[in-house]
């Protein structure tokens, strides 16, 4: 152990050492003297400075005094001891004394001072760090404006520089120096962000990940749950494609899939948001995120928590000088895969082989001669060789992100305004396609000192405005995908060609699809620390938020013309208008109790929550409009004009309690729950209580532990259990309430559009309906070893979801002709899994660092009793029940194609396939009765979403070049090929190149079966089997970032004009690794290939603080 | 003083929470005592089952399908599996028709105790059973006896109903009828049951009743109710071509007792009929071959996704006027031997509903001449006639004109207006007619075709034909009059199967009795590329299987689940 690189520092080391003239008060018995050293560091502030290893062989000391000064205290510990102490800078330095009798030290060499400063890497100055001599303990602690002086003998001598939560660094000394110390990430996560208040990573019972954005913020991702993806263990995030605007959908340890209850919960600033807010949140406002996991951690969200709870804390305002930092990221889109589409003669020839199956002999379609003329594209006029993928879909799309944000402030009122500006093209070669989104996020607090009271104004929201082509991407792309290479996309004189489905005509609609939302959010924040109660603090919190959400789509095509030059008829304009206006409220009280007596620890929380809210929306839509150039509702044909309108409102209210207590920080024991009420249940059902139990034993710090210096090999290792309840709002709302339906516009009486109205759900008379309860357990533990280089967590967690409410079908009950009403069933899941999170941080000399983490998460779950129906429950083979849902679903098992006629012949085929012969998807008879019916369906494939994900971060420093980037990737996951893909509609469904890997006599061992439609043979090859099962694990490189820190430029730094001045490179999606990468990026897998593709993008940026 | 400040955040805690915001409502919602006390709602939540059951119960065109009056077209057909006998005990046909009967049987016991006036009250009442009769009607049509609900259930009913027989189930659909017959005003919004609508729908209940349970009281019933609507005299035969051609006119005929229609504010083709009659000439690459390019162009393309083609089997059942008079089959007349051309052999001088509902070789379709023929513009290009340009063109030769309206150009998700005839007089005469051939009453019978075969069809001449001569013409006029409509055409060809074999009798599953026109091959016609000869094929279903009918086909089996979750239901012979 590096003698000077570990020193306990007191907590309260950043104050300023005022006082040696204060007084303590101790009384300890046969204490380690480093517990007096805390003491006294606990009660005056000032930093006592010493060489654990010398205490070693200290005698326990026993000190009983009552307003006594430092040095009096300090002289009674060193009665007897070989150790004295000296007074630097109003800080402490022990020393050993020099033993009687010794000879005098030699003569020093003449002294000189030398001044220096220490900053954290804000560029704000560090009070209380501590400055040594290297391999001395001579040294001295910063004061408030972070200076220090020394005296010196040696001109050559280096200094270590150290400061809780920053990185130790070493620096020749010389005068006028300036040390810059780094924020050391891992001391970042020290302090726990939980629900309802914080923890710290040694007294943590409960599993929750944490990550904040360093590691990514200059990546070019579109939103932060984007780039979330294989970063945190126990968080799942699947890819929704590129297009502007599109989110991935994301899980906390895969949520409650079979009660519906996949996503997490967001919280943001302690108040319960949706995932829309989250992805809008700018990632450089984010200080931190805690990933609550299992229930010990989620209790205290009671109803809503049984997929796990995502609390984002925002950035606070730094007192001191106002900072300003400006960050930007330009990037560049371009699909990361999209399979080669087919070529005018590979159309043609397929169109022919299709036909030829089809029975219609060689050629029939097209002919040799034009084949000819095809391939050689001797008359492109004719037959043209459109690339209607390259012709509407451009490489790059630009995007890009300016950010800037504003901090500082006194002691008194600390501010913090972050804005945020993002723009993401599409690739549409004319980009018709694009989002932006504008956000600010502003906080002050304003401390009243003396009367302990912090009041926070909170205000934020944003912009987004988004704009598409009418169509849809979704259906352009159906029409991009499907487009015949033959049909010429314009005429001769370079208008658009009239035809059916012109992907042109779409994306360069004069109309649009517009979604804009305009969202403002206002928090008010009263934290009163109670005078007269040491340890208790009150908080009062009003939250008001409205959102409105208009959105337009002015449906029309480009106007496309006939080669004759007349005008191609197109469907007439028609105009949608909708409005969505939300409006909510949340109002909480929160106390909150400390309180340390000895070695004890106690914490305590209780809050209320009173949550509710409205929404209201309409529609209105015009049809026939006589031209685009009015796109009002006004321009319409009134004649055929309809509207629409609904509304909702909800309430929920819960009170939240939570008791923490520790001894010494070894053992740990929590109670936490939430007594919950709900708006969809009757009164008198309305509350659950939703509580949990969890404990923490660090076994490291036990005495056993110590003594057979196990410490050598986890320096710190905690077990953790715990169990709870948490619950979820099942069924239907108001499932109590007998309900008329009203249903619009369903049937003309006398030429009349009227209004029908049909019975609701039934209900039950009891009324015995309550929130779906999900038992959690999880066990793990935490660790570090190789020196605090490597830490880790580990968790294994069973989730059991029972009070499944729903309209049980176990016995038959057709002819009621409903479903049977809402009721506690005896339906129950269960999910089980692990997560784990290894991070390595480590250097190699002194200027290399570098860090590796790794972590994954793999869960899967079952109906352990399902609410399936009585017929359904007799098939063992296809019912949901008792079976882990990693399989894809039922079907037949397919045995390959037909290579010989003797299989045909000697096996059994479904009953109405006709007409099979060799090239045809052959199926497994598997209950071997000698027919292929339903009966033979049995549950195939493997789960479309991934059950296991992994990702490997990587980071290295040098010299003020970073390195980071992350590989990701999935276990095995399915995806069923679609009818575009599969080529089932005939000729026109081969489109890509892929596809002519059929069946034939020269290429029997082929992907497809024989080409043809699914006319062939009564669709026998495109029945529900395996075959058309594609595996789309992935490993891809998600991201790499390279940066340079330009104040490493002397000129730059010498300007002093910059605290923080940086430039990057990055990318995402750069590498990937897959079985299904010809027919489609693995992450997307849009089964038609019917979609935006995903992106990898490149992109370059700067980050500016002064 | 201190301690009091201390106290009113600590309240504040405890009582921060008020549960009253938890008092929310739907509201979006009726409640039943809103619905049953106003008779606006109450008649809304009747044009709710209409929409649900004569959307789906009563506008069954594509039925017919079953039968060889038309083929699948490659693009997405239907009922190929049960056309050529490749259905099993584990198909369903629509069993479960369990919640409309929920429905219609809820409005009965909320009718009843409603403070509407007696005209409200009984309308909807006598909607309300309309509607019951006509889901049963189509559940007896397809299974035999079914499980009669008379009321409305409760959770905690017993659900193990065995099937009535037969009898029962007819028995209690027309009993209905006379509850709606009794109850219905005689005229009523366009769309709603009348007395009429009750008496036409009774009349072509009786029928199939009569012929399942051999029993000639209920062709009496046929008679009654015929006698009953005819009585009423508000409805008259009008011109084919209004009835099927165009909305405005076919709203408004005075021929339809009863219609659905539907309103462009919320339907396009998709919604319609026509999206699936209608060929599509831009999927295939928008281009014709350069043959057809060049000889047959097209001034605009069609963007149907046609599913289905008539043919030649049901273009035979319309009559020729020949020459000297007489109506004849096409190819016994002058023309077919004197000739000239394809179009001069086959289509001259037809009934007047061939031209109202196919489309044939040089005819206008649209804004197009269409070409049927070889290498033809709305040829498939995989058929027999072949040389096409479309996939979804035709493979016989023949599209459907009957309920196209032309007046614009079809494009999927474009508004238009539709109109169903659900029942209308033709359909009464004809039945009329039928009921009348089996009490032997052949005058009458005679009467009643030919109303339809002058009105409709066009001819002059009288029906004159007398014993089996007289079921031919029967049954080719039904044919050629009811085509797309109802399914009548599968419903009556088991009709009359049934009729001939003396009712279904124990064992009639392994009778061998089998329909002649439900077996084998379908017939097109190739017509030469110039237009001059023509040559007949015949052609297989889409699966390359041709029709095939074995008796127990004459009801469709009962699911298996039902029969596994129920062990009360019994199946039906045959499909076990």
């Amino acid at each position: 152990m590096q003698l000077t690189s570990v020193y306990l520092l007191a907590l309260c080391l950043q104050a300023s050492a005022a006082g040696l003239a204060q007084k303590v008060s101790i009384s300890l018995t046969d204490a380690p003297v480093s517990r007096v050293f805390t003491e006294i560091s606990r009660q005056t502030g000032v930093s006592v400075i010493y060489n654990e290893g010398w205490l070693k062989g200290l005698k326990p000391v026993t000190v009983h005094v009552r307003d006594a000064s430092v040095s009096e205290v300090l002289e009674l510990c060193f009665k007897g001891q070989p150790f004295t102490y000296e007074i630097v800078n109003n800080n402490v330095l022990i020393k050993p004394a020099a033993p009687p009798g010794a000879p005098a030290p030699p003569a020093p060499h003449p002294l000189r001072d030398i001044h220096g400063r220490v900053l954290d890497d804000k560029g704000s100055p560090v009070a209380g760090a501590s400055v040594l001599i290297k391999g001395t303990q001579v040294g001295v602690a910063t004061n408030e404006k972070g200076e220090f002086s020394l005296s010196l003998g040696d001109s050559t001598v280096r200094l270590v520089i150290s400061y809780v939560g920053m990185e130790t660094t070493e620096a020749r000394a010389r005068d006028n120096m300036v040390v810059v110390l780094k924020s050391a990430t891992q001391a970042a996560e020290d302090i726990i962000v939980v629900g309802y208040g914080k923890d710290t990573r040694q007294k943590i019972t409960s599993a929750v990940s944490t990550i904040t954005t360093d590691d990514f913020k200059n990546d070019p991702y579109t939103d932060i749950q984007s780039a979330l993806q294989g970063r945190v263990s126990g968080v799942m995030i699947n890819a929704a494609g590129g297009e502007p605007g599109s989110v991935p959908s994301m899980t906390i340890r895969g949520g409650e899939p079979l009660i519906g209850q996949t996503a997490p919960l967001y919280v943001i600033d302690g108040i319960i948001r949706d995932q829309t807010a989250f992805v809008a949140l700018n990632m450089n406002d984010i200080d931190n995120i805690s990933f609550l996991k299992d229930a010990a951690a989620t209790a205290v969200y009671g109803a809503q928590a049984s997929a796990g709870i995502v609390l984002v804390t925002t950035k606070q305002g730094k007192a001191g000088k106002m900072q300003l930092t400006y960050s930007n990221n330009m990037a560049w889109n371009t699909p990361s895969l999209f399979p080669k589409l087919l070529d005018s003669y590979q159309k043609a020839l397929v169109s022919n082989a299709v036909s030829k199956a089809l029975g219609n002999g060689n050629y029939s379609v097209y002919s040799a001669a034009v084949l000819d003329t095809i391939q050689h594209n001797l008359d492109p006029a004719e037959y043209p060789n459109t690339d209607w993928y390259h012709s509407t879909f451009r490489k790059y799309a630009l995007q890009q992100r300016h950010d800037v944000d504003v901090t500082g402030g006194n002691a008194q009122t600390r501010y913090y305004i972050g804005l945020g500006y993002f723009n993401q093209g599409s690739n549409y070669v004319n980009n018709s396609e694009k989002l932006d989104r504008f956000s600010y996020r502003s906080n002050i607090v304003s401390s009243f000192d003396k009367i302990g009271l912090d009041v926070t104004l909170g205000l934020n929201g944003y912009f987004s405005y988004q704009t598409q082509p009418p169509t849809g991407a979704a259906s352009i792309f159906s029409h991009i995908v499907a487009q015949s290479p033959l049909q010429p996309p314009y005429n001769k004189d370079g208008s658009f060609a009239g035809f059916v489905d012109d992907p042109l005509a779409e994306i360069y609609s004069p109309g649009y699809s517009r979604n804009e939302i305009f969202y403002n959010d206002g928090t008010l924040t009263f934290a009163w620390s109670v005078p007269w109660i040491k340890g208790l603090k009150l908080t009062a919190i009003g939250d008001y938020n409205l959102a409105y959400n208009p959105s337009k789509i002015f449906n029309v095509l480009a106007t496309q013309y006939n080669a004759d030059g007349t005008i191609y008829p197109t469907p007439a304009p028609t105009l949608t208008q909708e409005e969505s206006n939300t409006r909510s409220y949340d109002v909480e009280f929160h106390a909150d109790y400390s309180h340390s007596f000895g070695k004890h620890n106690l914490q305590a929380t209780a809050a209320s929550v009173t949550r509710a809210g409205s929404n209201s929306w309409f529609s209105a839509y015009r049809g026939n409009f006589p031209s685009t150039a009015i796109d009002l509702l006004s321009a319409g044909d009134a004649s055929t004009q309809v509207n629409n309108g609904s509304a909702t409102e909800w309430g929920n209210v819960g009170y939240v309690g939570r008791v923490k207590y520790d001894y010494d920080s070894r053992y740990i024991v929590e109670l936490a729950g939430r007594y919950d009420g709900s708006d969809y249940f009757p009164p008198g059902k309305r509350f659950g209580l939703f509580p949990s139990v969890s404990l923490g034993w660090a076994v490291s710090k036990e005495r056993f532990y110590v003594q057979s210096y196990l410490t050598h090999i986890f320096d710190f290792f905690k077990l953790r259990g715990s169990i709870g309840t948490t619950g979820s709002v099942g069924g239907t709302k108001y499932a109590y309430i007998p309900q008329y339906n009203v249903n619009t516009q369903v049937f003309v009486a006398n030429g009349n559009l009227e209004n029908g109205y049909s019975e609701g759900a039934l209900t039950l008379d009891n009324q015995n309906i309550t929130w779906y309860a999900t038992r959690s357990y999880d066990w793990g533990f935490d660790f570090s070893t190789l020196k605090h280089h490597l830490t880790g967590e580990f968790n294994y967690f069973f989730t059991r979801t029972t009070n499944i409410l729903g309209s049980p079908k176990f016995s038959y009950t057709d002819p009621l002709g409903q479903g049977l009403p809402q009721v506690l069933t005896n339906a129950a899941t269960r999910k089980a899994g692990i997560d784990l999170n290894l991070t390595y941080k480590g250097d190699i000399g002194r200027s290399i660092k570098y860090y590796l983490g790794f972590n994954c998460t793999y869960f899967n779950y079952l109906w352990e009793r399902s609410n399936e129906d009585s017929v359904t429950l007799t098939n063992p083979y296809t019912r949901a029940q008792g079976y882990t849902q990693s399989y894809y679903g039922a079907m037949y098992y397919a045995m390959g194609l037909y290579q010989n006629y003797q299989s045909i012949l000697n096996n059994p085929v479904r009953i109405s396939s006709t007409a099979l012969t060799l090239g045809d998807v052959q199926y497994l008879d598997a209950n071997g009765d000698g027919q292929i019916n339903a009966q033979d369906y049995r549950n195939l494939g493997k789960s479309s979403t991934p059950l296991f994900q992994y990702g490997i971060t990587f980071g290295i420093s040098y010299k003020g070049i970073s390195l980071d980037g992350l590989f990701q990737g999935t276990g095995v996951k399915d995806v069923y090929l679609g009818q575009y893909v599969q080529a089932q509609g005939g000729t026109q469904r081969y489109n890509f190149a892929f596809q002519l890997d059929y069946w034939n006599q020269y290429n029997t061992q082929s992907a497809f079966p024989r080409a043809g439609s699914s006319a062939l043979n009564n669709g026998n090859n495109y029945v529900n089997s395996s075959y058309w099962l594609v595996n789309t694990q992935y490993f891809r490189l998600k991201s790499l970032s390279l940066g340079y820190d330009l104040r490493r430029i002397p000129a730059i730094r010498q300007s002093g004009v910059f605290k923080e001045l940086s430039a990057f490179v990055s990318g995402t999606n750069l590498l990937t690794f897959s079985p299904c990468k010809k027919y489609f990026d693995p992450e997307l897998a849009d089964a038609n290939n019917f979609f935006y593709p995903v992106n990898k993008t490149y992109s370059l940026g700067v980050r500016v603080g002064f | 003083m201190k301690r009091i400040y201390l106290y009113i955040p600590l309240l504040a805690l405890a009582l921060g929470s008020c549960n009253k915001v938890m008092d929310t409502k739907p509201l979006d919602t009726y409640t039943a005592s809103d619905v049953w006390g106003s008779y606006s709602l109450a008649e809304g939540y009747i044009f709710n089952c209409y929409a649900n059951v004569v959307g789906s119960f009563m506008t069954r065109w594509s039925d017919d399908i079953l039968t060889k009056d038309m083929l699948n077209e490659p693009w997405g057909g239907s009922f190929e599996s049960e056309k050529t006998g490749q259905i099993d005990k584990y198909t369903d046909e629509g069993w479960d028709n369990f919640a409309n009967i929920r429905a219609v049987n809820l409005a009965l016991l909320n009718l009843r105790t409603t403070s509407f006036t007696a005209i409200e009250k009984n309308t909807l009442t006598g909607e309300a059973y309309f509607l019951r009769s006509a889901i049963y009607f189509l559940e007896a049509e397809r299974f035999g006896g079914v499980q009669l609900v008379r009321n409305v259930l409760s959770p905690d009913s017993n659900f193990a109903i065995a099937r009535s027989s037969l009898k029962d189930t007819y028995d209690f659909i027309l009993s209905d009828l006379d509850s709606a017959a009794a109850l219905l005003p005689t005229t009523n919004d366009r769309g709603r049951a009348t007395t009429g609508a009750a008496y036409a729908l009774k009349m072509r209940v009786a029928l199939q009743a009569g012929a399942f349970l051999n029993d000639d009281s209920y062709y009496q019933q046929v008679i009654q109710a015929g006698n009953k609507l005819f009585a009423e005299g508000q409805y008259s035969l009008d011109s084919y071509t209004n009835l099927f051609n165009e909305y405005s006119t076919a709203v408004t005929s005075a021929e339809n007792i009863m219609v659905f229609d539907k309103l462009s504010t919320n339907t396009s083709y998709q919604n319609t009929p026509m999206q699936s009659l209608v060929p599509n000439s831009a999927e295939t690459g928008g281009k014709l071959t350069p043959t057809a390019a060049a000889l047959f162009p097209l001034a605009e393309t069609f963007e149907g996704w046609q599913n289905f083609s008539p043919t030649q089997d049901l273009v035979d059942d319309y009559l020729v006027t020949d020459a000297d008079g007489a109506e004849k089959t096409w190819d016994q007349t002058t023309y077919a031997k004197t000739g000239g051309n394809a179009n001069t052999m086959m289509y001259q001088h037809r009934d007047l509903r061939f031209y109202a509902s196919i489309a044939y070789d040089s005819t206008r379709y649209y804004g197009n001449t269409i070409y049927t023929r070889t290498s033809g513009n709305v040829s498939n290009v995989n058929s027999p006639i072949a040389g096409g340009c479309l996939s979804e063109g035709t493979s016989t030769a023949y599209i459907f004109r009957k309920y196209i309206y032309q007046d614009n150009k079809l494009w999927y998700s474009d508004p238009v207006n539709f109109c169903y005839s659900v029942l209308r007089l033709g359909e009464a005469y004809l039945n009329y007619a039928e009921a009348s051939i089996l009490l032997g009453d052949e005058a009458t019978a005679r009467a009643y075709i030919t109303k339809t075969y002058q009105a409709h069809g066009g001819f002059t001449n009288t029906i004159t034909a007398t014993g089996t001569d007289l079921w031919t013409a029967y049954k080719r006029e039904r044919n050629v009059e009811m085509i797309l409509e109802n399914g009548d055409r599968y419903w009556s060809l088991l009709r009359w199967g049934v009729q001939t074999m003396g009712g279904l009798k124990t064992g009639y599953e392994n009778s061998g009795y089998v329909i002649p026109e439900l077996n084998g091959p379908i017939h097109g016609v190739a017509i030469t590329i110039d237009g001059r000869g023509y040559t007949l094929f015949s052609k297989n279903e889409l699966n390359n299987l041709p029709l095939l009918f074995t008796p127990k086909r004459y009801f469709f089996p009962v699911p298996y689940a039902q029969i596994q979750a129920n062990p009360l239901l019994t199946q039906n012979p045959g499909w076990n």
